[in-house]
């Protein structure tokens, strides 16, 4: 048996998982506290994965000590200054780490407000608007939810060395643009935050929208986006959107069971199962997003979106969904966020709320709307609005535009289904 | 995931008066639970008043103050998680404050698989939430 100081392979590989976990949960404090400490982000994380390589040595033997954080970051503090003190220059530097160690930086319980506010910078770091999205999206689940480069490549099926590049490439790009590593001023706090906002909703929409790719690691994405925007809600308690992202959140995941058929087919809203909603994320949800509106102010565009997923979450049955509630959020949300497919939303709850034709009236100025010309879900709408008119010819050919639209397979059986359903024998086309 | 932690005292003692610090130490961890965003549920149960009801009981009928040896000492706190892995649960179970007695940790089942035989159906629990709610 392979033997090495008495520890098998096995219990290594145990051991290994165990600071895989423990590293997730801690990386975001040690990167930030190195960062405030170093200020520079990249040279930050470099520190704290040369502390988790010592630590993948020294923990299979000694133990996972007992505040891993607090070791990880003290490993990287050494490896800083011996750095320093072998590069002259970096007097000044050197000068500034002396001073912070006589803070009581160094004390063996850190101070968990401090923590606090080191990852809160951190956040506003890494979702920088002079970044790309999706530099900022890896750079956060690298920095802030702890995933490896190969995690973070297997969720996006893209290769290892991409995502490493793209992280690599940010690094640098917020060293050349002088990012500070401070939380942004009053003046463009709200802004700023919106960034952060972004990227948690972007991961989580990656996990939550996903059709393709592995069906364990996507779910995954979905559930650090929620943990990500939970922990950063408490860390800006005050800011109702932080609070509504994740009350939207939550409400979106609680239909995760309901939302594919045993067939792996996408099952609609309406459709679905409401027993296998998760009543759980529904309650904290709803809790969220109470939360935020008890902040004040008018709701913005996530409060919107979630009030509108908390009407759903509400109603018994798809029958009992309150459709006209749900039509003046969307008219609230159009004019905060105005988007094509905001509008189209708008003209299906409209044809919910106060009848087809109403419907049709929404549905109408998205037809001179170029960049909805190839999307099949505007024909699908409005085949949907005419058959319930009885307008069945009209409908058919809606259905079937819709049908030509789209790439999805099952998509276009149903919709060819839809057609037939609609007008069984065609009749517009005959006569 | 969802995991649940749940918490059983090694001896009822702790039932009587339970110490402050303890409460304390309990407190503090689900502070670090809910920063670290992964709280669900946190409750800490009566030690009294534990009734058994069920077939494996000597008749059917409720057990009162149950003290049947062959009824596992109830558990003094449950906790949800929402986490990424297995490992992480235990992790977390590893940092719970417990002086005496065990924690053990289950995965809670999602609510597209099927459930053991025998296990309550958590859709009808559900279904019976969404209409009376």
């Amino acid at each position: 048996m392979a033997q090495h100081d008495g520890v098998t392979k096995a219990e290594q590989a145990t051991v290994a998982r165990e600071i895989e976990t423990v590293w997730r949960l801690e990386a975001a404090k040690v990167v930030a506290t190195l960062a405030r400490m170093v200020g520079d982000l990249g040279r930050a994380e470099d520190l704290a994965q040369d502390a988790l390589v010592e630590a993948m040595q020294s923990w299979p033997r000694a133990g996972i000590p007992r505040n891993p954080a607090a070791w990880l970051t003290s490993v990287a503090k050494r490896r800083a200054i011996d750095a320093w003190r072998r590069d002259e220059r970096a007097a000044e530097k050197y000068a500034l780490i002396a001073a912070a160690e006589n803070n009581g930086d160094d004390a063996p319980e850190p101070d968990e407000t401090r923590i606090d506010d080191d990852v809160l910078r951190l956040v506003f770091v890494c979702c920088h608007p002079v970044l790309p999205a999706a530099s900022r999206v890896a750079l956060a689940l690298r920095v802030l939810c702890g995933l490896s480069t190969e995690e973070i490549a297997h969720a996006y099926l893209v290769s290892p060395a991409t995502i490493g590049q793209r992280i690599t490439r940010a690094k640098r790009a917020l060293s050349a643009a002088n990012v500070p590593f401070e939380v942004p001023a009053r003046d463009e706090f709200d802004q700023r935050l919106a960034s952060v906002l972004e990227v948690v909703y972007l991961v989580f929409n990656e996990g939550y929208a996903a059709t393709f790719g592995d069906e364990w690691m996507r779910p995954t994405l979905a559930e650090e986006a929620m943990r990500l925007g939970r922990v950063l809600a408490e860390l800006v308690p005050d800011h109702a959107e932080a609070h509504a992202l994740v009350a939207l959140m939550e409400l979106h995941a609680s239909r995760f069971g309901a939302r594919r058929a045993p067939d792996g087919a996408a099952v609609p809203l309406s459709a679905q199962d409401r027993t296998r909603w998760d009543r759980l994320l529904i309650g904290h949800g709803l809790a969220a997003l109470d939360r935020a509106d008890a902040l004040g102010g008018p709701r913005g565009p996530y409060a919107l979106q979630a009030a509108i997923a908390a009407c759903h979450a509400r109603a018994a049955g798809a029958d009992d969904t309150d459709w006209q509630q749900i039509a003046g959020l969307y008219d609230a949300l159009v004019e905060q966020t105005p988007s094509p497919v905001v509008e189209l939303n708008r003209a299906v709850a409209v044809g919910m709320a106060y009848g087809p034709e109403a419907g049709l009236e929404a549905l109408g100025p998205l037809h001179e709307n170029s960049a909805l010309a190839t999307y099949a879900l505007l024909p699908a709408v409005r085949g949907d609005l005419l058959e319930r008119l009885g307008r069945n010819t009209e409908a058919r050919e809606a259905f079937l535009e819709a049908a030509s639209l789209t790439s999805n397979e099952r998509e276009r059986d149903e919709l060819l289904r839809r057609a037939t359903d609609a007008d069984p024998l065609g009749r517009g086309r005959t006569s | 995931m969802k995991y649940m932690l749940t918490m059983r005292a090694a001896e009822s003692e702790s039932g009587a008066g339970e110490h402050e610090t303890e409460r304390t130490a309990v407190a503090e961890f689900d502070e670090q639970l809910i920063r670290a965003g992964v709280l669900l549920v946190g409750e800490r149960l009566a030690m009294e008043e534990t009734t058994v009801v069920g077939s494996g009981t000597h008749d059917d009928r409720d057990h009162g103050n149950a003290t049947d040896d062959t009824i596992e000492a109830p558990p003094t706190a449950l906790w949800i998680l929402q986490v990424a892995s297995r490992e992480e649960a235990v992790e977390w179970a590893r940092r719970c404050p417990v002086s005496s007695g065990r924690i053990r940790v289950q995965r809670v089942l999602e609510k597209d698989e099927p459930g053991p035989a025998g296990a309550p159906d958590p859709t009808r629990e559900a279904l019976w939430r969404s209409t009376t709610a």
